[in-house]
C-alpha cells in the first residue's frame, strides 16, 4: 500500500477505535490528538500547554475556527494562568490530579457550561462543536468548557414566508439562535428539547422540540425513534432529515411542514405538534403536517379574522385552478366542445384557427416554457433577472401569439394558472401542485373529462392513504375533526378557537378560557380562567 | 409507524358510501329504466324500487345485529354450517364478482357514448381497473373517507342541476298522477330493483363500523336521503319532459342539457358527466373492495390486498366476454337484472335471515377471562 496521505486516514481511525478513552499521561494524549488531526494538516488545532495551580502541568485543546478567542482568553486561559500565583503559596501538599481538576473547575474556570468526560470520541465531538478541552497531567478525565463562537448571519426577515402584519424575524443557520427565537415566544418551562446527533460524519445536531403535556407522547417517541434510526453520512439541511423520517417516500406531496418563521413554529408547538431544528438550516420542520396547513399563511392569524376567512377559500380555489385550469381547457377543446356556450366556443375556435399544433401539444409547450422561465428567474442573479421577464413577456407572450404559433387563450390560461400556483403559501406544496398539473393536462388531452376525473380520484385515493406520523394527510377535510371547522376553510376569531387540534388519539385540550368575546370592555378585569383540569399537565 | 387506534370506518363515512354509490348513478339510470313503462309516473316507480332496497338493507341490518362483529361471509358459516355457509358465501362472491363486471361495463359504455366514442373499450377499462384496484387495496377506511370527500361534490352538482332546471319544469306534465293505475308504475320499478339491491354489499361493511348503533342509523338515514334525492330527481325529469321522458337514453343528462345555466360558462351537462364519472368510480371501488374482502374472508386470509388485482382483471375480462356488445348489455340490464336482484341480492340475505331466525342462531357470547 503506498503511503499517501489519503491512505493513512483509515489507520488513524483504526487507532481511534482501538483507544476509546483518554489516558492519564498528558504527553501521550497530546501526541495522540495531534496525530488524529493529521499533525500539521489541521492548522486550526490549538494546543496550549501551561502549569496549573503552581504544581502540575496541563493543556488546553481547541479548534480556533470554532471558538470565540475572547472567551477562551478570559474564561479559560487567564484564570488558569492566574491559578499558579493564586494557589502556589497556600498549597504545600501536592494535590491528586483529580483534585486539581475539581479545584480548577470549582474555583477558576469562569464559564457556566463545564463538563467532564473520559471518552475520546466524545472529546473529539465536543472539540468540533466549539468546546475547549482542558487536560491535566495524570488525570484521564478532561474538563470541557463551552466557548463556541463563529460567524453567523444576523436574525433578519424570513425570505420565503413574507407577511404584511406580524413578526418579521426569521430563523438563521445557527442552532442556538433558532432555539432562542422559539424560547422567547413560548416561555413555559414545559418546552422540551431533546438533542439527537444525525450523520456519522457531519455529526449534525438535531433538536426535537415539543411542549410537554401538549404533544402526544406517542408522537414524540415515534419522532425520536425515527431520528435515532438514521444511518446517514451527513445532514446538511432539513430536507435530509425530512426524507429520512417521512412516512411515504414515493409521493410528490411534502409530509412535513417546513417553516422559516419562529412564530409559526411556536404556534405549531402550541397546537401539540413537534418541531425539528437542524443545525445549519434556517428552516424548522413541523410534524405531523396535514394538507390544510400548507394552504394557511401566518398572515391569516395576524389580520382580522374576516379577512383570513375570505382569503382561505380563495387559496383553495387557486389550488384547484392551478391543477385543473389548463387541463380542463385542453379536455373541453379536444373532446367536449358541445359543453361550451356557443359564443365562447366561437371565440376559442377563432383564436385557434391558425395554430398548427393540437391543443395538447400547445398546452404542454406553454407549461414547459412557464416552468423554464420560473426556474431561470430563481437561478439568475437579481441584476439580470429583469431580462427574463422582458424576454418572457415580449418574445414568448406577444410574438408567439402574433406569429400564430400559440393561441392567445392558451397564454392567458397558462399565465393565470401559473400565478395561481404562487398563491399557495408553502413553496414545497406549490411544487407538488405544479408537478401534478402535467399528468392532469395529459389525462385531459388523451381521455378528456373522463381522464381528468379518473386522475383526480386516483390522486384523492393517494392523498387519503397518505399519513404524516400517523395523522391522515387530509385530516380536516376527510375525516373532519372536532376542531377542523374553526381553522380550515375559515379562520374564526382567536377567542372562539377554544380547543386545540387533536393529534392522533390524544384527547382534545382547551387552550382559551371560556367567554372571551369582547363586550365593549364589560367582561375585562377578573375575567374567567382555564380551570385546573383544562391546563396542560406535564 | 403510528396507526390510529382503529383503522376502521366511522358511521358518517359508511353513510356517505351509500350516497355516492347509489345517488350519483341513480340520477343517470333510474329515470331511463323506469320511464319506458311508467311514463310520467316514473318517480313513483323509483320510489317503489327504493322500497326493495330498504328490504335488502333491513335484512342486512337485522343480520348484523345478530352477528355484530361478523361479515356476511362469516355469519353465513355460523348460520348454515361449514359446508352450506361456504357454499352460500361462494355464491355471494360470484354474484359480487359478476356485479363488479357489470358496473365496469356500464361505466365503460357510458364513457364511450358520452365522451370518447372512438376510444377502444379496453383502454377505458384499464383506467377503471387502475382506480378500482388502487382504492380497493387501501381498504375500507380510505374508501369511507373518499366517499366523505366526494359527497359534498355530488350533492352540490345534483342541487345545481336541479335548480337550473326549475324553469323547465311544469307541474301539469305530471298529471294525471297514476292515470293508468298502479300497474305501469309497478312494472317500471322492476328495472330499478338491481340498482337499489346493490346495497347488499354493506353486509361486508357493517361490522367494520366504529359504532354499530350509529352506523345503522347513518346507513338507513343516508339510504332514505338517497331515495328522496332520486325520487325528486326523477320527478324533476318527469316534470320537464312529461310522457316523452322514456325516449332519451339518459333522461337526466338531457334534462341537464336543456337546463339553463344562466351566466355560468359551462353547460350543466358537463357537471352531470363529472358526477357520473365520480359515481361510477366510487361504485367500482366499493364493489371491488367488497368482493376482494369477501374472497379473503372466504379463504380466511388476513389480508385482502393480494386478491385485488387478479380479481379486477378477471372482472374486466368477464365484462367483455359476458357482454359481446352494448345491445347485449342493455338487454341484460332490462331483462336479467331483476332476476339477479331478487334471487341473489335479496335472496342471499333473506335465506340467511330466515334460517338464522328459525334455528335461533346468534353470535356466540364472548367468553371473557373474568367470567
Amino acid at each position: 500500500m503506498p503511503a499517501t496521505g489519503v491512505d493513512e486516514a483509515p489507520d488513524e481511525l483504526g487507532q481511534l477505535a482501538n483507544r476509546r478513552e483518554l489516558q492519564a499521561d498528558l504527553d501521550e494524549n497530546l501526541r495522540h490528538l495531534r496525530s488524529l488531526f493529521g499533525e500539521d494538516r489541521s492548522p486550526d488545532l490549538v494546543i496550549r500547554e501551561f502549569p496549573v495551580l503552581g504544581q502540575t502541568r496541563g493543556a488546553a485543546v481547541y479548534l480556533s475556527t470554532l471558538v470565540d478567542p475572547r472567551l477562551v482568553g478570559s474564561q479559560v486561559l487567564r484564570p488558569i494562568l492566574a491559578s499558579n500565583s493564586a494557589m502556589a503559596p497556600s498549597i504545600q501538599v501536592p494535590l491528586a490530579p483529580s483534585d486539581v481538576r475539581t479545584q480548577l473547575e470549582g474555583l477558576f474556570i469562569a464559564n457556566g457550561r463545564v463538563s467532564t468526560l473520559n471518552e475520546l470520541a466524545g472529546f473529539l465531538t465536543a472539540l468540533s462543536h466549539g468546546q475547549t478541552g482542558i487536560l491535566i497531567e495524570g488525570e484521564p478525565r478532561a474538563l470541557m468548557v463551552q466557548v463556541s463562537g463563529y460567524d453567523k448571519r444576523a436574525v433578519g426577515p424570513p425570505e420565503t414566508e413574507v407577511v404584511i402584519h406580524g413578526p418579521h424575524e426569521g430563523f438563521v443557520e445557527a442552532f442556538d439562535s433558532n432555539l432562542s427565537l422559539i424560547r422567547r415566544r413560548v416561555a413555559t418551562p414545559l418546552l422540551r428539547l431533546e438533542k439527537v446527533k444525525v450523520g456519522h460524519t457531519s455529526e449534525t445536531e438535531v433538536g426535537l422540540l415539543y411542549i410537554q403535556g401538549l404533544a402526544n407522547p406517542a408522537l414524540v417517541a415515534e419522532a425520536r425513534r425515527r431520528l435515532e434510526d438514521s444511518g446517514l453520512d451527513a445532514a446538511l439541511d432539513t430536507q435530509y432529515i425530512e426524507e429520512l423520517i417521512e412516512d411515504q417516500s414515493f409521493t410528490i406531496f411534502p409530509q412535513l411542514y417546513s417553516t422559516e418563521r419562529p412564530d409559526v413554529a411556536a404556534a405549531n408547538l402550541l397546537e401539540g405538534r413537534i418541531a425539528l431544528l437542524v443545525n445549519g438550516s434556517p428552516f424548522v420542520l413541523i410534524a405531523p403536517a396535514t394538507m390544510n396547513m400548507f394552504l394557511q399563511s401566518a398572515d391569516d392569524y395576524y389580520n382580522r379574522w374576516t379577512f383570513g376567512s375570505i382569503v382561505r377559500p380563495l387559496r383553495w380555489l387557486m389550488m384547484l385552478i392551478t391543477i385543473y385550469f389548463t387541463a380542463i381547457y385542453v379536455a373541453v377543446v379536444s373532446f367536449s366542445q358541445s359543453m361550451l356556450p356557443t359564443g365562447l366556443l366561437i371565440s376559442f375556435a377563432a383564436a385557434r384557427e391558425k395554430v398548427p399544433f393540437t391543443v395538447l401539444t400547445e398546452a404542454l409547450i406553454m407549461e414547459a416554457v412557464f416552468e423554464v422561465l420560473r426556474e431561470a428567474g430563481i437561478r439568475l442573479p437579481r441584476q439580470i433577472g429583469q431580462t427574463i421577464s422582458i424576454v418572457g413577456v415580449l418574445v414568448i407572450g406577444q410574438a408567439a401569439v402574433q406569429a400564430s404559433i400559440i393561441s392567445a387563450p392558451m397564454v392567458i390560461l397558462v399565465a393565470f394558472s401559473g400565478i395561481a400556483s404562487f398563491v399557495v403559501p408553502q413553496y414545497a406544496f406549490g411544487l407538488a401542485l405544479r408537478i401534478l398539473r402535467f399528468p392532469m393536462i395529459l389525462a385531459g388531452g388523451i381521455f378528456g373529462l373522463f381522464g381528468i376525473v379518473t386522475l383526480t380520484v386516483l390522486t384523492a385515493i393517494h392523498l387519503l392513504a397518505l399519513r404524516s406520523f400517523g395523522v391522515p394527510y387530509l385530516a380536516g377535510l376527510s375525516p373532519v375533526t372536532t376542531t377542523s371547522p374553526q381553522d380550515t376553510l375559515v379562520r374564526l376569531p382567536h377567542w372562539l378557537m377554544r380547543r386545540r387540534p387533536r393529534q392522533l388519539d390524544q384527547a382534545t385540550t382547551w387552550r382559551n378560557a371560556p367567554a372571551q368575546m369582547p363586550r365593549g370592555g364589560r367582561n375585562h378585569g377578573g375575567g374567567p380562567e382555564l380551570n385546573e383540569k383544562e391546563r396542560p399537565q406535564p | 409507524m403510528i396507526r390510529p387506534p382503529d383503522a376502521q370506518v366511522t358511521p358518517g363515512q359508511l353513510g356517505t358510501m351509500v350516497l355516492v354509490m347509489i345517488a350519483s348513478l341513480g340520477t343517470l339510470y333510474l329515470p331511463a329504466a323506469t320511464s319506458d313503462t311508467a311514463l310520467h309516473d316514473a318517480w313513483v316507480s323509483v320510489f317503489i324500487s327504493g322500497l326493495f332496497g330498504f328490504l335488502v338493507l333491513g335484512l342486512i341490518i337485522a343480520l348484523s345485529r345478530r352477528f355484530p362483529n361478523e361479515t356476511l361471509i362469516q355469519y353465513a358459516v355460523q348460520i348454515l354450517g361449514p359446508v352450506g355457509g361456504k357454499a352460500l358465501g361462494l355464491l355471494f362472491i360470484m354474484s359480487s364478482f359478476f356485479w363488479v363486471a357489470v358496473v365496469m361495463r356500464a361505466f365503460a359504455d357510458f364513457v364511450l357514448t358520452t365522451s370518447l366514442p372512438r376510444t377502444p373499450i379496453s383502454v377505458i377499462l384499464v383506467m377503471i381497473v387502475a382506480v378500482s384496484a388502487a382504492g380497493a387495496r387501501h381498504g375500507l377506511e380510505v374508501i369511507g373517507r373518499l366517499s366523505y370527500l366526494l359527497t359534498p361534490i355530488a350533492l352540490t352538482i345534483i342541487a345545481v342541476v336541479m335548480s337550473f332546471g326549475l324553469t323547465k319544469m311544469d307541474v301539469n306534465d305530471l298529471r294525471p298522477v297514476l292515470g293508468h293505475g298502479w300497474l305501469p308504475a309497478l312494472r317500471g320499478s322492476i328495472e330499478g330493483l338491481g340498482f337499489f339491491g346493490s346495497i347488499v354489499v354493506f353486509g361486508m361493511f357493517m361490522s367494520s363500523a366504529t359504532d354499530a348503533a350509529r352506523a345503522e342509523r347513518a346507513v338507513v338515514g343516508m339510504f332514505t336521503l338517497t331515495l328522496l334525492i332520486l325520487t325528486l330527481g326523477t320527478l324533476g325529469v318527469n316534470a320537464a319532459f312529461g310522457n316523452v321522458s322514456g325516449t332519451f337514453t339518459y333522461p337526466f343528462f338531457a334534462f341537464a342539457r336543456v337546463a339553463s345555466t344562466g351566466p355560468v360558462a359551462f353547460r350543466a351537462d358537463a357537471f352531470i358527466v363529472a358526477l357520473e364519472f365520480l359515481g361510477f368510480l366510487a361504485k367500482s371501488v366499493i364493489w371491488t373492495f367488497g368482493t376482494s374482502y369477501a374472497l379473503a374472508q372466504w379463504f380466511e386470509l388476513d389480508d385482502h390486498r393480494s386478491l385485488v388485482l387478479p380479481l379486477v382483471s378477471g372482472a374486466v375480462a368477464l365484462s367483455l366476454i359476458a357482454f359481446p356488445g352494448s345491445a347485449v348489455f342493455r338487454a341484460w340490464i332490462a331483462y336479467a337484472l331483476p332476476f339477479f336482484a331478487v334471487s341473489l341480492q335479496l335472496g342471499i340475505p333473506a335465506l340467511l335471515y330466515a334460517v338464522a331466525a328459525l334455528r335461533g342462531r346468534r353470535a356466540q357470547a364472548v367468553v371473557t377471562p373474568d367470567a
